[in-house]
């Protein structure tokens, strides 16, 4: 679904990373502002508070002096923070970004200093104006400082968001069942069950005590009538508890004949 | 919706999982692009109502004053419409491109007509009921806020009168975002519509609202910025009736531009079709968004992806053994 970018290494090894798109970019870009902002805020504050003699005896330059104070902050920021940090502002950081060379390599300080002057270029004529359009009409979602600098933003390793209520070995469903107390065995064949079958089996047997009570049952049902039918299971049949036994007995049996 | 669950080729099998508030957005825009010129045929349709409600705009009083009142109410009901429809068809096509089918923006736009007109009532019911909750809520903080300080022309008075209303009526309307999508995705009636949105609001509300806001101010953004970069060059353009790039900007966000014909210059004119561009092609940015949250809700809630992947096994037999 999302954008996937292949990149070979000279070893000829592919790499592949997931795309930074406009909407992480923005928010991430907006933390960033937001940052700056206070910062520059801060420093107006204590100018205009403390250091106010300043002005008397700089005079004029006073003025460029905070100017380049500005563009230090505005350009040092990222720069900083992108060499230091292996390609990651704060903001690029919060939303798991990181900028990174066309061939997958880390950038360097030019890389950054470049990326980060023409990003006034991107910000023309107006709140990076030049920049979304860029983005916009760029296949992998680059601005103009990241063709200057052949740079591009990705997603860091998806953290996988947790939809198993706290357990903390995620993929591992928890059964308590002992093969004395199965219902099913007179009629239960797991060399049926593909490999497809089981992830899914998994899938929902992890995840089953975050649904609804009724969803589970349907689910339960979804998954195991095919199955059953195959098998030619009959009688009164618990879903759950029959998903259950699969799991179990084709583990167990996945795990005895070493095919993983 | 033809079918809940099948994509049209194996190419396009999506895969779904929940998706964080980033990842969302990405897709989103991702979505958008994949499927840029159905997306904005279905959106153009909006333009088009937009365009002949501005252009009533410009009738001036020959018509006569109730004929032209007539004329009004005619349009605006006609362009409530357009946008309820330009939505629900958003809402279908984004579906499309969710579970991996292609958009036939032809087909997508004869889809459900029965199901369209349930959003239409149910929308102009929701429209009603937040501008009553409104209404009433501002009417009952004034008397708070008043009876507080023997009079309203205190700091916490206005405070009141702004925020709380505006929180009372987000936090009902809040319950209604997946209303659209829970009658044209899954067929629901108005009043099951309803209950299903809240029902997949509940113990997310936070999250929810705050990635609404977070999808309608990107969209919102990203509109401000473009109208920004067009009134630039607007600005420096030389053309009779333009003002300074500020004035500029504040005519074409708030739509404050010249309704007389006798004020219309070329510049207000390209304000105008500028304009029009750009709400053509936000629009779907936060119809699509939503319904990704919707799909995402139902993936987290109610392990919509397992249903799909065990559907989609036994599709596979089904065909093999067929």
């Amino acid at each position: 679904m999302n954008d996937l970018l292949s990149v070979e290494t000279p070893e000829q090894i592919d790499i592949n990373f997931q795309q930074a798109g406009i909407g992480s970019r923005f928010y991430a870009a907006l933390i960033d502002t937001l940052l700056l902002a206070l910062i520059s805020f801060f420093g107006y504050y204590v100018n205009r508070n403390f250091i106010l003699e300043l002005g008397d005896v700089l005079g004029n330059w006073l003025g460029a002096l905070g100017g380049v104070v500005v563009f230090a902050l505005f350009w040092g920021y990222y720069m900083v923070f992108e060499v230091t940090t292996n390609g990651q502002s704060l903001g690029k950081r919060a939303l798991g970004l990181r900028v990174i060379k066309e061939g997958g390599y880390p950038i360097t300080f030019a890389d950054s200093a470049i990326r980060n002057l023409v990003r006034i270029v991107d910000f023309l004529p107006f709140c990076y104006g030049v920049g979304l359009v860029s983005m916009l009409i760029n296949r992998n979602w680059r601005r103009l400082g990241d063709l200057a600098a052949g740079t591009l933003v990705i997603k860091t390793a998806r953290t996988d968001l947790s939809l198993t209520s706290g357990n903390s070995q995620a993929n591992t469903p928890s059964i308590n069942l002992s093969p004395q107390g199965f219902l099913y065995t007179a009629w239960i064949q797991p060399a049926l069950v593909t490999e497809t079958e089981m992830g899914v089996i998994r899938e929902y047997l992890v995840r089953r005590k975050t649904l609804p009570g009724y969803r589970r049952s349907e689910l339960a049902s979804t998954i195991a009538r095919p199955i059953v039918k195959k098998m030619g299971g009959t009688g009164s049949i618990s879903y759950d508890r029959f998903l259950e036994e699969i799991y179990v007995l084709k583990t167990s049996e996945t795990s005895r004949t070493g095919d993983v | 919706m033809r079918n809940d669950l099948h994509p049209d080729t194996k190419d396009d099998l999506p895969n779904l999982r929940a998706m964080g508030l980033g990842e969302l957005l990405d897709t989103t825009f991702s979505l958008y692009r994949k499927h840029f010129r159905s997306f904005l045929g279905i959106s153009a349709v909006y333009c088009i109502a937009l365009l002949t409600l501005i252009s009533t705009f410009f009738l001036d009083g020959s018509v006569g004053i109730g004929m032209l009142r007539v004329i009004w109410s005619l349009m605006i009901g006609g362009f409530w419409s357009a946008a309820i429809f330009v939505i629900s068809r958003l809402v279908l096509a984004s579906a499309e491109a969710y579970l991996g089918r292609r958009i036939r923006v032809g087909s997508v736009l004869r889809q459900g007509g029965h199901r369209f007109l349930r959003c239409w009532v149910g929308s102009l019911l929701f429209g009603v009921l937040a501008v009553i909750l409104m209404f009433l809520s501002v009417l009952l903080f004034v008397g708070i806020s008043g009876s507080f300080s023997g009079n309203t022309n205190n700091f916490m008075g206005p405070l009141f009168i702004v925020l709380i209303p505006i929180l009372v009526t987000g936090t009902s309307v809040a319950y209604w975002c997946f209303f659209t999508a829970a009658i044209l995705v899954e067929g629901k009636s108005m009043t099951d519509g309803l209950r299903r949105s809240s029902e997949l609001i509940q113990g997310n509300w936070w999250r929810i609202v705050g990635t609404v806001l977070a999808i309608f101010l990107l969209s919102f953004v990203i509109g401000f910025i473009l109208r920004g970069t067009f009134a630039f060059p607007l600005t420096f353009s030389g053309l009779r009736g333009v003002g300074d790039f500020l004035q500029n900007l504040q005519w074409m966000v708030l739509w404050e531009l010249p309704t007389k014909r006798t004020e219309l210059y070329l510049s207000h004119v390209l304000m105008y079709l500028i304009n029009l561009g750009i709400d053509t092609f936000t629009f779907p940015i936060w119809v699509i968004g939503d319904t990704l949250l919707y799909f995402n809700q139902r993936i987290r809630k109610e392990g919509f992806d397992i249903e799909v992947m065990a559907t989609r096994q036994q599709e596979g037999k089904d065909a093999r053994t067929t």
